[in-house]
């Protein structure tokens, strides 16, 4: 286990992948407070004795057989009514044939999510980077939190005891009785069992025993036939603690499996859950609600009786099966894993480590950590169907290759060219790699150039010339690795410390003068607002913090965070004087030449260009914008201000009918915010607009900024609906022209009551 | 961009009249002393009346592929801009540009052939005078929205009239000013129009003598007499 655990990568490259999955989730997501007892606990009995059908058929008389159903055929269902034969991706008809009684449900994915979420939470606790594959499924990365948490055993316990805690705390109609087994279902952490035990009122004896030890010891034969001959797979995986099971197992699913799985669309679950890695631990012999430790010799007696050669208590099979490292599992005594044993597992996490997803799925399904560099031997037993293909799987199964692990053992060449790509991605996963070669991004060459200055250069000038020299050999690399950047960043150091960098765009068309230019503009434009300057004893600045004038995407403001003081004098960077000076391209790209417009037909000429790098090196560069035509029925919708250089993507045409546009003569002064004002009648009363659009009485002054003018002329409403069917974005607005005195002519809004001034034209 | 000022001051400041001259929109030839605006020279709107800003800017579209920039007129109607005229792909716009305005004036005179501009505060004189310099050299126009201390030509509206709004019907379908235009040299006597600003169809046009005696150009010396006082109360609005 050692070497698996802290090697955390296969021997083959393939990562290792820790996969968290809860099973039948979409009925766990729909379960309500009435069913939660006997459905759940049976769910969770039926899924250990899922793949033995007679088993679970006599033993789940206790539980609501409930089915999730999506276009007609059964998405999951519970464990009693997979106990009638209910299976996966059953026609509704048949199964309610199968099961009259079967309660139907639609899926509730908003649900499923939701109820997933304390599980990912609990997940994320050991590493941010935690993939949800759907809900109820979601995998990790075992390499870095494999090795922080003491190897993957560990890492996998901790795991599940966090997913199982999760999971208790958040199914809120089982916390009072199925926290504790939830907690127990998996004795892997003694936080659970004792939480569990801590929280866990006293099972209703009435239900556990009635339920519980009827379903058990009938289950128990079922899901671990000890008569089952050793399979090949104690031999691979010999590592685990189910290995016991899983030989016994093993040749069941081959023979069991294919016709089992089949038949749902994730196939070899129950096979493998069932057989390959249900530990010895893992069915919970319900306790006996009164007595501890009696129960426990009482529940475990049927599973002991099935496992001649672990006749020790379960859970401390387990711990020494599944060591871990320097965890206080590690010497826990049975009892109080056994207090988690009272009842049935409430839903439940199942952890699985092996190489790549594909491999970890299936482990989590089965419970097992698959040494690494073995997950071929893991998956060799399953029927082909896991791999996913149904085509590929008909046609190797009637070419005589029903295992994953006769599919693995083809010649990669052959599969390639009989089966082709799909082929070649199945065998990959037959074979325990990643079902494509890994084609990792290409970090791109180090172009960056640099200068450093020692002693530091207190003056911005000879970093102009320098910048020309850097320019030149900037762009010689480019060219010859052939590629183009779209911008250029230019980073500055200085002695303090700080780095200051700006992106300039580039794309192939600056000369290594031009870079060297807006190099200087650059340093210029920083001393200038102060950006060199250290500390807070700098001089006296403008009125205006230019901070506040930069839009937030300004490139400036996030990289550049400065003190609020100026001072103009070139001479003294006041950070000690600058260290370094780098141009480092961003965005590369093959050189392709150069498409000539930027935009339209209006062809900004070098000129213009120049100009606004200028000004954009003083403001910023949301600082000058071009203008694009947008569409809207409102003054300021007519056009938007794109920053330069910035793409622009209308996300409605401006030349779209927009019934309610206004006319012709549009406002000159279109207010970026605007203006409240007070429209009153000639009584003094506001003027409201009902939602007919009937105004109450004719207006007769507006107020805007404190003066109150006389209306002339008006007419309205204009009522102007938008977006009634997005609740995010619909507005409701009803627009208003009036004339007023002293010949100006207001746009007036009133939404929700409130009038503004909208525009004004003059 | 040297080279480029270096042949526009050859070029610009020259005696051509033509290439001394941005042109513009023909309703507003008949109250510029010139029948244009003169290149690298500053304008003053006084009021800062958008609708008379616009129409000037708009004379840059006759010229070839010229730009115009907007500075510190963050509530410039774009779509009235369009309406008088103004290529809206060829303008650049600094919403906000803060204390930097002179800055960035200096920096887009080099390549626009007019800026709209309201500063940022009141324009100190000697600053008025650098610019004035960069102008000339550059040959842009610079169109102030407000006092401008220098400006060779002064603009404003008055007695402005709204048309089409009834008494909860219609819709504005134009605007009737009287354009007032003062300066030094040859429009140191003033000269006025009577315009459209705009238009039904949002331009500017010349208002046509009708039968009710509208006075359509060149207006009376008594217009003259009072015109900077006019100005003066346009500007308080």
């Amino acid at each position: 286990m050692a070497d698996g655990g802290a090697s955390g990568v296969s021997g083959a490259g393939t990562p290792r992948v820790l996969v968290v999955w809860c099973p039948d989730w979409p009925v766990v997501a729909v379960e309500r407070p009435g069913d939660a007892g006997p459905a759940v606990a049976a769910g969770a009995d039926g899924s250990i004795g899922a793949d033995g059908r007679p088993v679970a058929a006599g033993s789940a008389g206790g539980g609501i057989p409930v089915a999730v159903v999506e276009g007609g055929r059964v998405l999951a269902c519970s464990a009693a009514a997979r106990a009638a034969g209910v299976r996966q991706g059953q026609r509704l008809k048949l199964a309610q044939r199968l099961c009259p009684a079967l309660e139907l449900r639609d899926r509730d994915p908003e649900a499923e999510t939701r109820r997933f979420e304390p599980v990912v939470a609990a997940v994320e606790a050991f590493t941010p980077r935690v993939e949800v594959l759907r809900p109820g499924l979601c995998a990790i990365p075992v390499k870095g939190p494999g090795r922080y948490f003491g190897g993957e055993e560990a890492l996998a316990a901790k795991v599940q005891g966090a997913v199982t805690a999760a999971l208790a705390a958040a199914v809120p109609t089982a916390a009072a009785t199925d926290a504790g087994p939830a907690a127990a279902g998996r004795p892997v952490h003694p936080v659970d069992a004792e939480s569990a035990a801590g929280v866990r009122p006293a099972p209703d004896p009435g239900l556990d025993p009635g339920t519980r030890p009827g379903t058990r010891p009938g289950t128990r034969p079922g899901t671990s036939p000890g008569d089952r001959g050793p399979a090949p797979v104690a031999e691979v995986v010999p590592l685990h603690p189910a290995d016991a099971d899983a030989d016994r197992t093993a040749p069941r699913r081959r023979t069991a499996g294919v016709d089992e799985l089949f038949a749902a669309t994730p196939a070899a679950r129950d096979g493998a859950r069932g057989g390959f890695a249900r530990p010895a631990a893992y069915p919970p012999e319900p306790a006996r609600p009164e007595s501890r430790p009696e129960s426990r010799q009482d529940g475990l007696g049927p599973a002991a009786a099935h496992r001649p050669e672990a006749p020790h208590p379960a859970e401390s099979r387990r711990e020494g099966a599944r060591p871990q490292p320097g965890g206080p599992e590690a010497g826990r005594p049975g009892p109080s894993a056994a207090e988690g044993l009272a009842a049935a597992p409430a839903p439940c996490g199942q952890v699985g480590v092996a190489d790549g997803l594909f491999a970890a799925v299936l482990a989590a399904r089965a419970g097992v950590l698959v040494p690494a560099g073995r997950t071929a031997e893991f998956l060799a037993p399953y029927p082909v169907a896991v791999l996913g293909d149904e085509v590929l799987a008909e046609l190797l199964d009637r070419l005589g290759l029903p295992t994953v692990g006769a599919f693995a053992a083809l010649p990669a060449e052959a599969v390639a060219d009989r089966f082709g790509p799909a082929g070649t991605t199945a065998h990959r996963l037959a074979r325990g790699l990643q079902p494509r070669p890994l084609v990792p991004r290409t970090g791109g060459p180090d172009l960056s150039v640099e200068q450093r200055f020692d002693p530091p250069e207190p003056l911005a000038e000879p970093l102009v010339f320098v910048a020309r020299t850097l320019a030149e050999r900037l762009h010689q690399r480019l060219a010859g690795a052939g590629l183009t950047c779209q911008r250029v960043a230019v980073e500055v150091e200085c002695a303090d410390g700080r780095t200051v960098a700006r992106l300039w765009r580039h794309e192939g068309r600056l000369s290594a003068t031009a870079l060297a230019e807006r190099v200087r503009w650059q340093l210029q434009a920083w001393q200038s607002t102060g950006t060199f300057d250290a500390g807070p004893a700098g001089g006296p600045r403008g009125p205006h913090d230019p901070d506040g004038l930069r839009g937030p995407g300004s490139p400036r403001d996030r990289r550049n965070p400065r003190g609020p003081e100026s001072r103009h004098d070139s001479e003294d960077p006041g950070a000690g004087g600058f260290t370094a000076l780098r141009l480092v391209p961003d965005d590369l790209t093959p050189d392709q030449g150069r498409q000539l417009a930027l935009w339209g037909q209006a062809v900004a000429d070098d000129r213009v260009e120049r100009a606004v790098a200028r000004v954009q090196a003083v403001l910023g560069h949301a600082g000058l914008r071009r203008i694009e035509p947008a569409g809207g029925r409102g003054p300021d919708e007519q056009a938007v201000r794109v920053p330069w250089g910035e793409p622009y993507d209308p996300d409605a045409p401006a030349d779209a009918p927009w019934p309610g546009r206004l006319r012709d003569v549009w406002p000159t002064v279109v207010h970026r915010t605007p203006l409240p004002a007070a429209v009153l009648d000639a009584d003094g009363r506001p003027v409201t607009v009902d939602g007919r659009a009937g105004v109450s009485a004719r207006p007769s002054t507006v107020t805007v900024r404190g003066r109150q003018l006389a209306v002339d002329g008006w007419t309205g409403p204009w009522p102007a609906v938008e977006y009634w069917w997005d609740p995010a974005r619909a507005r409701r607005r009803a627009r208003f022209q009036v004339t007023v005195a002293g010949g100006l002519a207001l746009l007036l809004t009133v939404e929700g009551g409130v009038w503004l001034v909208e525009a004004g034209y003059d | 961009m040297a080279s480029a000022a270096a042949l526009r001051e050859a070029g610009g400041t020259g005696t051509d009249a033509g290439r001394g001259l941005l042109p513009v929109v023909p309703a507003l030839r008949g109250v510029l002393p010139e029948g244009g605006l003169r290149r690298g020279t500053a304008v003053s709107v006084a009021g800062g009346d958008a609708g008379l800003l616009l129409a000037l800017a708009a004379g840059v579209r006759e010229t070839e592929g010229g730009w115009a920039a907007a500075v510190g007129l963050p509530d410039l109607g774009l779509a009235a801009a369009a309406g008088y005229g103004l290529d809206l792909r060829r303008l650049l716009v600094a919403d906000d540009p803060g204390p930097h305005w002179a800055e960035v004036v200096s920096v887009l005179a080099g390549a626009v052939e007019l800026i709209m501009l309201r500063p940022d505060g009141p324009v100190p004189p000697n600053l008025a005078a650098r610019l004035a310099a960069v102008l000339r050299r550059s040959a842009c126009v610079l169109l102030v929205a407000g006092p401008w201390p220098g400006a060779g030509l002064r603009l404003g509206v008055r007695s402005g009239q709204w048309f089409g709004l009834g008494d909860g019907h219609g819709q504005l379908t134009g605007r009737q000013v009287e354009v007032v235009a003062e300066g030094r040299g040859s429009a140191v006597r003033g000269r006025t129009a009577r315009l459209w600003l705009p238009d039904a169809h949002g331009t500017a046009r010349v208002v046509e003598e009708t039968a009710a005696g509208v006075v359509v150009d060149e207006a009376g010396e008594d217009v003259t007499s009072g015109a900077g006082a006019g100005l003066d109360r346009m500007a308080v609005v």
